[in-house]
């Protein structure tokens, strides 16, 4: 009685069904059934509320604190144009921003505006900010001040608290990213869509890159406005997609199935796993066995961005060499009187076949040649083999195509 | 082979409820797991179900698995509870009793045929449409003594039956699936 356990454990040991993506967008509806609160948008959502307020807060704060400090110092008055403005305060708020790459994946296409270096991206263009604050009277230094900001290059001597920024490579759509800041102040990330997310001092920001465009990295001014170091591009790839036929194509006497690929770069393909050499776009696969079969296509466009499609295809009998099973040499009906199968009088493979009589194992008939069919003479003998009989005929290709067997045999009878 | 950093990435985003990470983990699981499902419960989309509800077990369950065992083995355990669960709710009543109505195929002739079914080199596809012919009693017992390697003593405390019952499905399912087979074979000679 064990012979049976075995056989099913053996068959189901690996058993595995092909992934189906439906699976996952019903998965995630119960998911969010479940969490109705945790899905990315309200994240976002709910994320970018608290950051707006922490902004507006700090806005207020500072610009009050800044304009109190502003107002006691009066560092330096210049003549102001033809404004409003009674007094103007210059303040030169020297910074030189020298970059450090601390990231292994430093990429060579730097913007313009940083000089490469082995492990140092140099800000050639340091800022200066100009202010301009109205200082109509105390009172209204207790509001918020309202500031423009005008950048220009900053000599090289003033030199002052520099920020480490390591310049990403370019990225594929859906891939994941970690981005370090070493520095002690809080960076920025700013996400196409102008979602600002903070990388606090000395932490990791992880995230999925689920935004394709430009994202940059940078510092807020004092006057909380973005200020990008180093960015990098986000490419959506270009997507693939498999048709196939749903039968396979016997034409050649081969169990083919034609696969076509829409995609704009080369194909690499498998089959149940394993690497085909070809790479074009319309491909055929010789399904021999019954089984499962899953056939898969990827890409990778000019970025390097990845994508794949599949197509699974169930067979559901063996290739026979599309042999029939019975012949009548005396019909009226020319196409039924001789035995050849099909499959070698349509491939042009070199091959033995024999006609072995089952009931004393002699060899009686024997070709090497599809155009000489078996016409049901005994060679032994020159005579017609008996009706109603059985005969087990078999092929022996020479050259079998990849993944085929070189043997074939089967049943004829003679009617 | 577990790529058991790879894993433990996953886990760790799966615990943050992470989307990716929960989808992640699903794909790396779903065929396997799926073919479990089907093994107990015939209706393809109710395995689809209880799939599902097996993975939601999964998530909420992560933060209890602690990496000393095989992950792929705790999931599975979770999965093939929750299919017992499921079958369990659909009869609404203990269903874990040997009872020869709920087979398809009449068990009218004895059969000895080992030698012919040792010969068989059996499709996985064949496996599981044999076993999903068997009664959920004699499928359910058959699975997990046969595939899951538990024992009697195991699979009678899951299933609220006695250790004499789950031998006795056991060898009752055994028997027809020896019959559906040789059908089977014949058919196919035919």
């Amino acid at each position: 009685m064990r012979n049976i356990e075995d056989l099913f454990k053996k068959s189901l040991k690996d058993h595995e069904l092909p992934y189906d993506k439906k699976a996952w967008s019903e998965m995630t509806k119960k998911l969010d059934a479940k969490n109705p609160g945790t899905s990315n948008g309200l994240k976002w959502i709910f994320g970018a509320a608290v950051f707006a307020v922490m902004v507006t807060t700090y806005l207020f704060l500072s610009s009050n604190e800044a304009s109190k400090e502003r107002q006691a110092e009066l560092i330096q008055t210049e003549d102001a144009p033809a404004d409003e403005t009674n007094n103007e305060i210059l303040i030169k708020n020297p910074v030189q921003n020298k970059l450090k790459s601390t990231d292994q994946e430093v990429d060579n296409k730097f913007d313009k505006e940083f000089c490469c270096g082995d492990e140092a991206i140099v800000v050639q263009k340091p800022i200066v900010e100009e202010l301009n604050i109205k200082t109509v009277g105390t009172t209204e230094l207790q509001q918020p001040v309202y500031r423009e900001v005008a950048i220009v290059p900053l000599a090289k001597d003033e030199i002052k608290s520099p920020l480490y920024f390591s310049k990403p490579k370019d990225r594929c759509l859906n891939s994941d990213f970690s981005y370090s800041n070493a520095n002690d102040k809080s960076i920025y990330l700013l996400w196409p869509s102008e979602n600002l997310e903070e990388i606090n001092a000395k932490e990791s920001l992880d995230i999925n890159l689920d935004e394709k465009g430009k994202y940059q990295i940078g510092t807020l001014n004092q006057d909380q406005e973005f200020k990008e170091f180093v960015s990098f591009m986000v490419h959506q790839s270009s997507v693939i997609q498999l048709t196939a036929k749903d039968y396979l194509d016997f034409e050649n006497g081969l169990p083919e199935l034609n696969v076509q690929a829409f995609s704009d770069h080369p194909v690499d393909w498998t089959l149940n796993g394993e690497n085909i050499a070809q790479k074009s776009n319309s491909e055929n696969f010789n399904l021999f066995d019954k089984g499962s079969y899953i056939i898969k296509a990827s890409t990778a466009d000019v970025n390097g961005c990845q994508s794949e499609d599949q197509v699974s295809f169930y067979v559901e009998k063996n290739y026979n060499l599309l042999a029939v099973n019975a012949f009548t040499p005396n019909s009226m009906d020319h196409r039924n009187t001789y035995f050849m199968p099909y499959a070698l009088t349509k491939r042009d493979a070199a091959f033995k076949m024999i006609i072995i009589d089952p009931s004393n194992g002699a060899v009686i008939f024997e070709t090497m040649n599809a155009d000489q069919p078996w016409t049901g003479i005994n060679m032994n003998t020159g005579e017609l083999v008996e009706e109603n009989k059985s005969y087990v005929w078999k092929v022996v290709l020479q050259n079998p195509e990849k993944g085929e067997s070189p043997e074939y045999m089967g049943t004829i009878v003679r009617l | 082979m577990e790529n058991i950093e790879k894993l433990k990435e996953i886990v760790e985003g799966c615990l943050q409820n992470k989307r990716r990470s929960q989808e992640a983990l699903f794909q790396m699981f779903y065929g396997k797991m799926l073919a479990v499902c089907m093994r107990y419960i015939s209706d393809q989309d109710t395995a689809q179900e209880v799939l599902q509800e097996g993975f939601i077990k999964i998530f909420d369950k992560l933060e209890v698995f602690d990496f000393k065992g095989s992950f792929e083995g705790w999931v599975r355990r979770i999965v093939v509870n929750t299919a017992i669960d499921s079958i369990r709710k659909a009869k609404r009543a203990p269903i874990l009793k040997d009872n020869d109505n709920d087979f398809k195929v009449e068990a009218s002739n004895e059969i000895e045929e080992n030698e012919k079914i040792e010969l068989i080199e059996l499709r996985a596809e064949k496996a599981v449409e044999a076993i999903q012919k068997l009664s959920p009693a004699y499928r359910t017992v058959f699975n997990l003594f046969v595939i899951e390697d538990y024992s009697h003593k195991e699979i009678a405390e899951m299933l609220g039956i006695s250790e004499g019952t789950s031998k006795s499905n056991l060898s009752k399912a055994k028997k027809n699936l020896k019959q559906i087979l040789t059908e089977e074979f014949s058919n196919l000679r035919e």
